[in-house]
């Protein structure tokens, strides 16, 4: 474990250390795990779900689901990688469900502008712009997207959470950006 | 426009109204006076129709140059050049860079050659701009490429525009329910974990009880004297029951397999008997062999069993 004081460590290399705690059946390493990513998570799903309440409820299963699983991880990945999956299949599943789907506005902008105080028109206008524009995007290229910009993951672990090969990961943001930059509305902004 | 309805009054009238005008009018402002004002002021609207702006001029210079001008424009701008010095100097340079250009002589090959040039920039140019978002997935940019993106000033654009994209991409953000939510959360996660465990242990726990009861009940119930003989002649009975038919079954089938090979030992004996008798009769020279008999006999080599000879 991390000693007061000690040197700051590598987070992939703390949950390593916490997953094993738990492996070894001391479930307040688990509740640290909880801790340093639900909001993460949380993030993840939202963007996916678009509903607060859904998001809630998805967070919980994917906790849940990783601890009952947590003897199956065998840090071939990162744990970050290998909850976000869970997260992310969790979050499928749910969507699948056709009461939901009547259920979640899918007009709500999942992404909302946090201007700074230091900004100006022009870069508040962009930022809106980008929000409602990364919404038009496809699935796959809009999760690479998130999953790099916001959870600021490298694309070998966005390969591993959408299950695809290394160059699709990395294909699917350079698509996401240059779509979103040819896009009349941006080119204006920029 | 209405030129031709004016209205001398209403002119008179303005003109007479702006300040310090109505002194500069001449003492005798009659009918006539106003009459010729009315065509002074009818040329400088008819120049007004034709004249042009500066940028216009410039747009149409080599236009004005080569003829290819409508009559009318080709006097507005005429007038324009000799109103205006910075539209006359850019007629200037754009006369003498097309007379000398005359000069020149420019081969069907050059052409091609700058039409593929050209070409060759354009698909450049889009494929650089599909590299520039290179930068924010580390994959490399050939050299040929990148050398254009430094030089492409449209290239240039691009990567500010993508620049700008990732900066205020990275201002965006989910939002986000407050502290007390996600503590909330965890302490909701603890609990359906603890759930989970207790129903497991409670699933457990029923399975055995199901197990234990059903123990118990036998055991009661075996326990009763009369249950105990009922049971026990039941099971017995059982036995002797399931091995009395395994048995009959195997000595039905035996018998039939019995009777079945005396019946095929019959057959073949009584065969063997009548063959052996019709070739000795036939050896003896009682009976006449048949045309099959014969060759048979011939292929065995036995001449003293050949009937013939």
């Amino acid at each position: 474990m991390f000693e007061p004081g000690s040197t700051p460590r590598d987070p992939k290399l703390i949950d390593l250390e916490l997953v094993k705690q738990v492996q070894n059946g001391n479930k307040t390493a688990f509740n640290i795990l909880v801790r340093a990513h639900q909001r993460g998570v949380y993030a993840i799903v939202f963007s996916m779900v678009k509903d607060h309440d859904t998001a809630d409820d998805v967070v919980q299963d994917t906790f849940v689901k990783a601890y009952k699983h947590i003897d199956s991880f065998e840090a071939k990945s990162s744990f970050k990688s290998w909850l976000y999956s869970i997260a992310i299949n969790t979050a499928k599943n749910v969507l699948k469900s056709d009461s939901l789907r009547e259920m979640v506005d899918f007009e709500k902008v999942v992404l909302h502008v946090t201007p700074r105080m230091s900004e100006n028109i022009e870069e508040h206008e962009l930022q809106i712009v980008l929000a409602e524009e990364i919404e038009k995007l496809p699935a796959k290229q809009k999760l690479a997207l998130t999953l790099r910009i916001f959870d600021e993951l490298p694309f070998k672990e966005i390969a591993e959470i959408m299950e695809c090969p290394y160059d699709t990961a990395k294909a699917n943001f350079r698509h996401a950006i240059n779509s979103l930059r040819k896009h009349p509305r941006i080119l204006d902004a920029a | 426009m209405n030129g031709n309805n004016f209205n001398f009054s209403k002119i008179k009238d303005l003109l007479k109204g702006i300040k310090g005008l109505e002194s500069k009018l001449p003492s005798k402002a009659d009918k006539k006076y106003f009459e010729q004002l009315e065509g002074r002021i009818m040329l400088k609207i008819k120049d007004a129709e034709v004249l042009v702006a500066c940028p216009e001029v410039k747009e149409s210079l080599v236009d004005f140059i080569e003829g290819n001008i409508p009559a009318n424009k080709k006097v507005s701008i005429k007038k324009h050049l000799e109103s205006c010095n910075t539209c006359f100097s850019e007629y200037m340079i754009t006369k003498t860079v097309m007379e000398d250009a005359e000069h020149v002589h420019v081969t069907e090959a050059c052409f091609e050659e700058l039409s593929e040039k050209i070409n060759n920039e354009i698909s450049l140019c889009e494929t650089a701009q599909d590299h520039i978002a290179n930068e924010y997935t580390g994959d490399p940019v050939p050299w040929k490429i990148k050398k254009h993106i430094e030089t492409c000033q449209e290239c240039q654009k691009t990567v500010m525009v993508t620049k700008s994209i990732i900066e205020n991409l990275n201002r965006l953000s989910v939002p986000m329910p407050n502290e007390k939510f996600f503590e909330e959360q965890l302490h909701k996660i603890d609990r359906a974990i603890e759930f989970s465990h207790s129903s497991k242990m409670e699933r457990h726990k029923e399975v055995r009880g199901y197990f234990t009861g059903i123990m118990d009940t036998l055991r009661v119930t075996l326990l009763q004297p009369y249950a105990a003989i009922s049971i026990s002649a039941m099971v017995a009975l059982l036995i002797i029951g399931g091995k009395f038919y395994s048995s009959k079954d195997n000595i039905e089938e035996k018998q039939i397999n019995l009777s079945d090979l005396i019946n095929r030992a019959n057959t073949v004996t009584s065969i063997n008997e009548e063959n052996g008798l019709r070739v000795t009769q036939i050896k003896e020279g009682i009976q006449d062999p048949s045309e099959d008999e014969r060759l048979q006999l011939k292929t065995t080599g036995s001449a003293k069993c050949d009937p013939v000879k």
